[in-house]
């Protein structure tokens, strides 16, 4: 064979490599094909000839690992005729993963952690090919559906095809409301027989607790499970004579005709009782608070509106029947209804109306008055937003104005619409104190408009960065220094990098301790530690369906106190709910801006999975050579995968991670905390906001 | 130090000479290939790359490739702690005191070595080693020179012959190879398990003064293999394993002087727990125990 032909061979090879669509992370090159021609020309001074073989042999040593296979095809090809069997060893290894190991996001570590004994069986059965594993899994899902749906995550999370029918068993063994959620938690996957399930519930549960099952489902699935469990227990309550209490339908509200369907044949029932008891002006006078503490409790005008007029009409009758049991009896039950503001009497309501022209005129001096006197009012009761932004516009009161859009973000944004006033408030949002605009914001910003919305988020965004950078520095007085001092000086020990002695340092500690230079120790001399990866923190924010809310607001600022904090450190953030969204990678630079962005447009929505966001945080941990390293998670703890988040936490914890978990301190899961706090976790509950630099000093003297 | 210990520590050193110079390979199948290539690489001016499983001979083929070729055999181990200094060497801060920065006072690390003696250096699981390090090899690889600081360019002779090895599933969450460094090698050596015959004489190899029974060989080589294919192993047994399971039987059986399935499934448990590493969450006692069950039932 000429040297020309090896050449030829060499560079069409590579050529065909490169228009084969070779990996991501190899570029068949110039080098590669001179080393093909060398290795070649070797080859055949040892032999003497080439033949087949040996060039696909070649061709194949030449190409690194993760392309052999593409080498091999191409390599075919030009020579024609199959070798695979030949060279099946040298094209890839029998039982390791593709090389190099990819970890995507999420990443499909875990395998079997966190299933039961019998769930891990039928996981090996099933990601080996046994036959059998169909029939098992069956079996499992009939007797524990949510098992069965863990299972079934993890042979998705293996990356198993054809997952189809494993999907369609554990759908059709969802029998009831909790198993509905807890397997939508974990898969995704929807039951097909609903009509089973609201029987179920029917037959089980009463009402309010069916309903909060099905919000907790509507929380994570976006679906209307509610209304579908308020429609069935009222047509199978009217067939079977059987209407929820009072009690259970007030507290069960749907904006459908089926619920104030409801409302009212419970409410005749109440009616009915309260005038077959002892003392009905009594009994009606305490249904009546009874239904205007429902009104009061409910945020929205189609709940609040029908309860109202049911707590007006009760009132009524109250004291209509206390007429009839004498003077004094009618003046205990008018004052008692007066009290909670049900004036049964027309001379009450015109009471009522004086009370209101008062109000008016109160009105003026309110819209004068201080950021905090209009803020507590507002919160008290009813006050017309309109007619109090019309004054506060009129003098020019910028608390007032701020007061009022940080307390009610959008009606203050409609009537200031209505009035030509939209500058005035938005120009006035940064006056009193940003936390409460910010808290109005995660309450109501779903409900401006979006034009409107993208204009205030921009102000918004800046309370936020003004609110974390104030914290920041509360703690540490400034943020140009860092937490921690960049470097530092050690003794010198065999096997260290000799450049970084420090030769000023270790002849003033020489001189410092009289030595002469025979009497000598490697500790005497001083060098520098490395300068880089001071501290490496990883940032986990809970985005699932139970953080909504006031949870939200907190962790928002939380974590923009620690990003300012800790900005120039090796900083890696994601959120997290069943998925994990990485936001920043330890090694990427990103704006803060851009994560308060992010912050403010979060959506609590989904289960709670936390063991890929802890996978994603280890694979960052492996990417710095920070000493330090700390993992910070922000969320209630309501983790479905807890067994998994525990083992993934034990892990960390053994490479020297230290792991801080914040949570709010009126709602998190008590026994994951516990079972976090013995295993080494820092626990920091949070209470309110002059508590968030706790969590710095915290973790930076944990460091 | 102490006479005694003196001469203690000199023998030791006398050993590990002698089981240096006694290097048993089984040059066939896989390991020939791969020893040819290792050849054609050097003599093309081609540097070589062998990647692998723990336990499949990759430092032993390499000992062999530098014993049969006749030079001085230098090896480093390399992970996140190496650093440039135990490959090139360092001043010994004593001497560098009493005599400044002079040639008495360095004392040259194994890279070095190799360079200037001419030797073969094998760079273990060069990918967990850190990108700082790694960098120290590109100036040897691409101008077979290295500049020292106070000494100068050293450059080295035409024998010195440099080895990648790496072990692929340590990828995961270990440095991946630098652009430049993957750049320079230009030749990727696969090694994976032998096949059968090849895996069983290595054994009899290894076991030659016990001449243990075929089919005592055919139970643990069975045994051995499904660990090499199972879902839920992360890490399966090496030719290592192979060898420790064997000369266990092999001992158990000289003192009863039974070779039944008892004894034998009684080594392999004990040395695949030690061996094995079970996917996260799974039991290795529990697999290692399935895996020989339905071995010894499938063999007998």
């Amino acid at each position: 064979m000429e040297i020309e032909e090896i050449e030829r061979f060499a560079t069409e090879f590579v050529e065909r490599l490169r228009r084969a669509g070779a990996p991501e992370d190899f570029k068949p090159s110039i080098r590669q094909s001179i080393a093909l021609a060398r290795l070649l020309e070797a080859m055949k001074l040892r032999k003497g000839k080439l033949d087949k073989e040996d060039f696909i042999r070649a061709a194949l040593a030449v190409t690194p690992p993760e392309a052999k296979d593409l080498a091999l095809d191409v390599v075919q090809e030009m020579m024609g005729g199959s070798y695979s069997n030949i060279f099946h060893r040298l094209r890839a290894f029998p039982f390791l993963p593709p090389f190099p190991l990819q970890l995507p996001i999420p990443i499909g570590g875990g395998y079997n952690e966190g299933l039961s004994e019998r769930g891990r069986k039928v996981f090996s059965k099933a990601i080996a090919g046994n036959p059998q594993a169909m029939r098992d899994f069956k079996k499992l899902a009939e007797e524990n559906p949510v098992e069965a749906a863990k299972v079934f995550n993890k042979l998705e999370r293996a990356g198993i095809a054809n997952l189809d029918n494993y999907a369609g068993i554990i759908s059709s063994s969802i029998r009831s409301l909790e198993d509905f959620y807890q397997v939508f938690s974990v898969s995704r996957i929807l039951p097909s027989n609903l009509e089973d399930i609201l029987n179920h519930a029917y037959r089980n549960y009463p009402l309010d607790k069916a309903y909060r099952l099905a919000d907790k489902i509507d929380s994570i699935a976006n679906s209307n499970m509610r209304e579908l469990i308020i429609k069935h227990y009222w047509e199978m309550g009217k067939k079977e004579g059987n209407i929820p209490s009072l009690r259970e339908v007030a507290s069960s509200p749907a904006p459908i005709k089926e619920w104030r369907q409801m409302l009212d044949a419970s409410l005749r029932m109440e009616i009915e009782r309260a005038l077959r008891s002892e003392d009905p002006a009594r009994a009606l006078t305490e249904l009546a608070k009874q239904l205007k503490a429902y009104s009061d409790y409910c945020q929205e005008e189609w709940c609040s509106k029908p309860l109202r007029a049911a707590s007006k009409k009760v009132a009524k009758m109250a004291y209509e029947a206390s007429k009839r049991e004498g003077e004094e009896k009618m003046r205990e039950i008018e004052r008692e209804l007066m009290k909670e503001r049900l004036e049964p009497t027309l001379k009450s309501k015109i009471s009522h109306k004086l009370r209101g022209i008062k109000g008016r005129q109160n009105l003026d001096k309110l819209a004068r008055s201080s950021y905090n006197d209009v803020y507590d009012e507002l919160g008290q009761g009813k006050v017309n937003i309109e007619e109090l932004l019309k004054r506060a516009a009129k003098f020019n009161n910028r608390e007032a104005m701020a007061a009022m859009a940080h307390r009610d973000l959008n009606a203050t944004l409609e009537a200031a619409k209505k009035l030509g006033l939209v500058d005035k408030v938005l120009d006035s949002l940064s006056a009193g104190p940003g936390e409460n605009l910010l808290k109005e914001w995660y309450r109501s910003r779903k409900k401006i408009d979006s034009m409107m919305r993208h204009i205030v988020k921009r102000y918004v965004k800046e309370v936020l960065l003004d609110v974390g950078r104030g914290y920041a520095v509360s703690k540490f007085g400034g943020l140009e220094g860092g937490p921690l001092p960049s470097f530092m000086l050690k003794p010198y020990e065999p096997g260290d990098d000799p450049s970084l002695v420090d030769l000023e340092e270790s002849i003033e500690n020489i001189l410092a301790q009289g030595k002469i230079p025979k009497y000598l120790r490697y500790e005497d001399l001083l060098m520098r530690e490395e300068e880089r990866g001071k501290i490496a923190i990883v940032l986990l924010n809970d985005i699932s369906g139970s953080m909504a809310g006031e949870k939200l607001f907190y962790m928002s600022i939380c974590s923009l106190m620690l990003l300012y904090a800790f900005r120039r450190e090796d900083l890696a953030v994601a959120f997290f709910e069943s998925d994990t969204y990485k936001v920043k990678n330890i090694d990427e630079n990103i704006n803060i801006e851009d994560i308060a962005d992010e912050l403010l447009d979060l959506e609590a929505f989904g289960g709670t999975c936390v063991s890929r966001a802890l996978l994603w945080a280890e694979e960052q941990f492996n990417k710095t050579k920070a000493k330090a390293k700390a993992l910070v998670l922000l969320s209630d703890c309501a983790f479905y995968d807890y067994e998994e988040a525990l083992a993934l936490t034990t892990r960390l914890k053994r490479m020297n991670t230290l792991i801080f978990v914040v949570t709010p301190k009126w709602s998190y899961e008590e026994n994951i905390v516990k079972a976090l706090r013995s295993i080494g976790t820092v626990v920091v509950h949070v209470n309110n906001l002059e508590e968030l630099p706790d969590i710095l000093t915290t973790i930076t003297n944990s460091i | 130090m102490e006479e005694n210990l003196r001469f203690k520590l000199l023998s030791a050193i006398k050993r590990a000479e002698e089981v240096e110079e006694k290097v048993d390979i089984v040059l066939k199948g896989q390991y020939l290939e791969a020893y040819e290539l290792l050849r054609d690489s050097e003599d093309a001016g081609l540097t070589p790359a062998i990647v692998g499983p723990p336990g499949v001979g990759k430092t032993l083929l390499c000992r062999y490739y530098a014993k049969r070729t006749g030079r001085p055999f230098y090896w480093v181990t390399l992970d996140e702690n190496t650093k440039p200094s135990h490959l090139i060497g360092a001043f010994n801060p004593a001497v560098v005191l009493d005599k400044g920065f002079s040639l008495e006072a360095f004392e040259p690390g194994p890279l070095t070595l190799a360079m200037i003696e001419g030797g073969v250096f094998v760079a273990n699981e060069l990918n967990r080693a850190s990108e700082y390090v790694q960098n120290v090899f590109l100036e040897p690889l691409e101008e077979r020179s290295y500049y020292i600081a106070h000494v100068g360019r050293v450059r080295a002779t035409d024998e010195f012959f440099f080895i990648a090895s790496m072990n692929p599933s340590e990828l995961a969450g270990v440095h991946r190879l630098s652009e430049a460094l993957r750049d320079r090698i230009h030749v990727w050596i696969a090694l994976s398990y032998p096949d059968r015959d090849t895996e069983l004489e290595i054994v009899r190899m290894h076991c030659r003064r016990y001449n243990l029974p075929k089919d005592v060989l055919d139970k643990v080589y069975t045994i051995v293999s499904r660990t090499r294919n199972h879902p839920e192993l992360e890490k399966p047994a090496s030719i290592r394993s192979t060898i420790a399971i064997a000369k266990l039987v092999a001992e158990r059986a000289r003192k009863t002087g039974n070779y039944d399935d008892d004894t034998i499934a009684e080594a392999a448990f004990n040395v695949l727990v030690g061996t094995l590493k079970a996917r996260p969450g799974i039991r290795v006692e529990a697999v290692a125990k399935s895996i020989i069950m339905e071995a010894l039932k499938h063999k007998r």
